[in-house]
């Protein structure tokens, strides 16, 4: 057990003037501490969001423990100062340090910076301005640090490319050590930046922006990619971690003393999905399914809990009711934890008569709500959208429900799907009411007064290597309307005074838009919304439109070429240049059948020969897909 | 039972506030396999409670937190142990030091001290641990927030170069005032609006006299300090530059009559005219105290009850 702890970066009349200091000191417990001296390698995570946010994060908590646990690298940690220190730091000249060493980013050797959502975006130019680090690859030096982007967005960065030397494609539990060896070679060898970059560009999983240049049509549109330099490959291919049950996973994660979003620990049961939602990123770009081995989730889940004391344990994966063991497991931690007042939390659950099951054990039920995810209301629309489940199924799951007890429920929709009409969006509080009269053919005195149902609606975004990345994305004028249209219609329902309606802000999403399919001459607008003082996008209180949309004008970007634009089967896209193993060929087969409203059957049901089966690996191969 | 358990709080854990403090704690017990007792219904939480709160930024060699616990019995996830086996009652006042020996027969209470400690993220140590009074009915209920009268602070002035040329912060011309003013903010009253709801009325600024509050001072260690009080050897924070002028006081502290070091320090302020900043300054807390019978102080750590 440690005492000693490092010199503090900030001063204490600094700290003392900012809300939660605690934010900026590091020191968590389970935090690595490690000897400059015995090291090679400074690697700095990131997370361009808050401290509590970041901190709630799975991905960085897997790379710290993985980076650290080989003995010549140190990882450390660096959040957005929040808009206090913000302020602080640009007045007085403080440079960006990393928690556990409260070193200055710039010394560090990698600066890995996540990519989960596009409104961070600002957030990134953020963490390099005042890491005094040239915010444009091409402008830095020798000693500057290599930044690095993984994550969701990595597989369209394009948006962001010339901030970045080189993206991780894929999982990132497989390559980085790789290029850690080489990045040691370079050190010793005394290789410059680039030929650097030209080594890792490669290896598989590396896409090195500057290696390629994009060459547009007069419309606007791409016309080819070219490949700039000969160490880079036409295609990327994204990383895929084939070893389950056999690899990284944090045995002590950190306990922030500051109360992290999510604050709880994290046992990622499988990745990947076998449903084929059409609308859904993550389910495309995690394929094959791939689930972890009951004995290693039971161990890992005996280490973290042991090792931080946490009272809050969520089994987290795309869709829980597809792991194959989940009742043992939940029965497992139960029995063990739950005397010493631990308890589960199972998000992603399918309504059936198993989940309701398991989450009468571990939910008190009378305070609890259900939340269920049609994402659509009419059948037409949830074949469209491939959400595979009935209306049936819906309402039995709802009354099993109800009968247990549950008076909370929650519904999540999408407004702005391709091929929607309006009765697809007056079906949205139809099924809700539907509901409710289930709720209520309970006699009188076997429930509890009213039912509690609450709809819930985003506004659909377009998302890269999904079918529905050709699909024109509706405005804020339309998205509005059928907000509109939706709370009128909600006004005629029998039972609307069970029923609340809450919404996303349009605006954001028609930003979100933008940046999910956008291209490179972006990375001009977000520099100059960044330097008209956009920051904390992500954050209402923040966000600021209108700076925004001048951003566009004054670099005479139109907005609706990316968003509200149908593509043509042709076209080439700005992300074309990554493979995330799904093929396009199947992509666009799958958006010709929503139009039909033709359903797929899912992975398990049928191989639909969607490319995953390419790496060798998961639900392809082993029906119960457990590595 | 009930345990009293004394802990040092330092160095840049000195930011981490008194909230996040109780969601720390009850981490540690879980680490460390502690019994300790839950609250009934659903989501059952430890029972535990905290004496006086510490302001943020400030050390301490005595903060004091309370727990119920089922049993003295570190919890194993191999075997559990039988019920009648359990160490389920222990003498009230038995005590344990973290580095001092104890008896053979104190051992069960140091082994919990011992394997909290072992669970401490840096910036803190567990110092000692004490079994509780069991308050029995028709007894009057004190708990560690209730029991605090008074506790002493070590504070250091770092900008000499903000006073007149050979003023000394703490100078006697100081405490020798007949009162101490500091220019309080005091928050708006509750009156009646006249239709049964209350609306509050102004905040009005006045000077109040703190001096009563202040129950001892002294420039170098003196009696009223703990035995053994040794600057090198408290927890202030590591980083700190020896500061030439420094004071140890006695405030008066706890739900009635609470006096905040910082407040003493803005009336020094006033005094010397000089600007408070809150960060000019170094506290660090040496104990706690409640009152015996005759009104005397006495260690939090020293007491039963």
């Amino acid at each position: 057990m440690e005492r000693e702890f490092p010199k503090l970066a900030l001063d204490d009349e600094v700290l003392m003037m900012v809300d939660k200091p605690a934010r900026y000191i590091g020191c968590e417990v389970n935090s690595v501490r490690k000897d400059l001296k015995d090291i090679d390698v400074r690697f700095c995570m990131c997370f361009p969001d808050v401290y509590e946010v970041g901190m709630s994060h799975l991905g960085i908590s897997i790379l710290y423990d993985m980076f650290n646990r080989r003995k010549d690298v140190w990882c450390e940690r660096v959040y957005s100062p929040w808009t206090d220190l913000d302020k602080i730091m640009r007045e007085r000249n403080i440079p960006l340090f990393a928690l556990e060493s409260q070193d200055p980013i710039k010394c560090f050797d990698f600066l890995g910076i996540t990519l989960q959502y596009e409104m961070c975006y600002t957030n990134i130019l953020q963490i390099l301005d005042l890491s005094k680090i040239p915010l444009l690859a091409k402008d830095r030096g020798e000693d500057d640090p290599i930044v690095v982007g993984g994550g969701p967005c990595s597989y369209n960065g394009e948006p962001i490319a010339d901030f970045f030397d080189f993206f991780y494609i894929g999982e990132g539990e497989t390559r980085y050590y790789d290029i850690i060896d080489i990045y040691k070679e370079k050190k010793k060898n005394g290789w410059s930046r680039k030929q650097f970059l030209e080594k890792i560009a490669e290896l598989n999983g590396v896409y090195v922006p500057a290696f390629y240049e994009p060459v547009y049509n007069e419309d606007g549109t791409i016309k080819e990619i070219k490949v700039i330099n000969s160490h880079a490959k036409p295609q990327v291919h994204k990383e895929v971690e084939t070893h389950m049950s056999d690899t990284y996973y944090p045995d002590k994660p950190i306990i922030p003393y500051v109360q992290a979003v999510q604050d709880k620990v994290t046992l990622e049961i499988q990745r990947g999905c076998i449903r084929g939602c059409r609308f859904c990123q993550a389910g495309m770009i995690y394929r094959p399914i791939r689930s972890r081995k009951l004995d290693f989730l039971k161990e890992q889940a005996d280490k973290m809990i042991q090792n931080t004391g946490y009272e809050d344990i969520t089994l987290s994966s795309l869709s829980s009711s597809d792991y194959n063991k989940l009742g043992e497991l939940v029965k497992y931690i139960m029995d063990k934890y739950t005397s010493r007042g631990v308890n589960i939390s199972l998000p992603s659950l399918r309504i059936d008569g198993f989940s309701l099951d398991v989450m009468g054990k571990i939910q008190d039920i009378k305070k609890s709500s259900l939340t269920f995810a049609p994402e659509a209301g009419s059948q037409r629309m949830r074949d469209v959208i491939n959400k595979g489940i009935t209306e049936e199924e819906i309402l039995k799951g709802a009354s099993d429900a109800f009968s247990l007890g549950w008076q909370k429920v929650k519904l999540y929709f999408m407004l702005g799907q391709p091929f929607e009409q309006e009765e697809d969006v007056k079906a949205i509080p139809e099924l809700a009411d539907k509901i409710a009269r289930v709720y209520y053919e309970i006699p009188k005195d076997q429930r509890n007064g009213k039912c509690n149902i609450t709809i819930s609606t985003s506004f659909f975004v377009p998302k890269p290597f999904t079918p529905f990345q050709w699909a024109p994305q509706d405005n804020s004028e339309t998205f509005i309307a059928k907000q509109q249209l939706l709370k009128g219609h909600l006004m005629t329902m029998l039972n609307q005074k069970s029923i609340r309606y809450m919404w996303h802000d349009a605006k954001l999403s028609v930003l979100e838009g933008v940046f999910a399919r956008g291209d490179r001459r972006l990375s001009q607008v977000i520099l100059k919304a960044y330097e008209s003082g956009c920051f904390f996008d992500a954050w209402t209180d923040y966000y600021d439109n209108e700076k925004w949309l001048k951003a566009f004008e004054e670099c005479g970007i139109p907005i609706e070429f990316y968003t509200t634009r149908q593509r043509s089967d042709d076209e080439i896209f700005p992300w074309d240049m990554i493979d995330a193993g799904v093929s396009k060929r199947f992509l666009l087969a799958e958006y010709k059948k929503a139009e039909k409203a033709e359903v797929t059957l899912n992975c398990r049901e049928r191989c639909n020969g969607c490319g995953a089966a390419s790496f060798g690996v998961g639900i392809c191969f082993d029906k119960i897909g457990a590595l | 039972m009930k345990v009293r358990f004394k802990f040092a709080k330092y160095g840049p854990i000195r930011f981490v506030g008194h909230l996040d403090l109780m969601r720390y704690f009850e981490k540690v017990t879980r680490r460390a396999n502690i019994d300790v007792a839950m609250t009934e219904g659903f989501s059952p939480h430890q029972i535990l409670s905290f004496a006086n709160p510490l302001s943020l930024g400030i050390t301490s060699d005595a903060e004091y937190v309370d727990f119920e616990l089922k049993s003295l019995d570190l919890l194993s996830y191999e075997k559990e142990i039988p019920e009648e086996e359990k160490i389920k009652t222990f003498p009230e006042g038995a005590f344990v030091k973290i580095d001092e020996e104890c008896s053979e027969e104190l051992k069960p209470l140091w082994n919990v001290l011992k394997a909290m400690d072992d669970q401490s993220g840096i910036g803190f140590r567990m110092l000692s641990a004490r079994v509780l009074h069991e308050w029995q009915k028709g007894e009057k209920k004190e708990t560690a927030m209730s029991l605090v009268r008074g506790a002493d602070y070590y504070i250091q002035y770092m900008k000499p170069e903000k006073l007149k040329e050979g003023e000394d912060f703490f100078g006697d011309d100081f405490w020798n005032q007949e009162s101490y003013i500091v220019t309080r903010e005091k928050k708006g009253e509750r009156i009646s609006n006249g239709h049964g709801g209350f609306k509050k009325s102004k905040v009005t600024i006045a000077d109040v006299d703190i001096k009563p509050l202040v129950k001892d001072f002294s420039h170098e260690k003196a009696d009223f300090l703990p035995e053994g009080t040794d600057i090198e050897k408290l927890h202030t924070s590591d980083f700190y530059d020896k500061a030439s002028m420094h004071m140890y006081v006695r405030l008066s502290t706890g739900s009635i009559d609470n006096l905040k070091p910082e407040v003493l320090m803005q009336s020094i302020c006033k005094f010397r005219n000089v600007e408070y900043l809150r960060s000019d300054f170094r506290i660090h807390r040496i104990e706690q105290y409640g009152q015996n019978e005759e009104g005397g102080y006495v260690a939090l750590c020293d007491m039963n009850k």
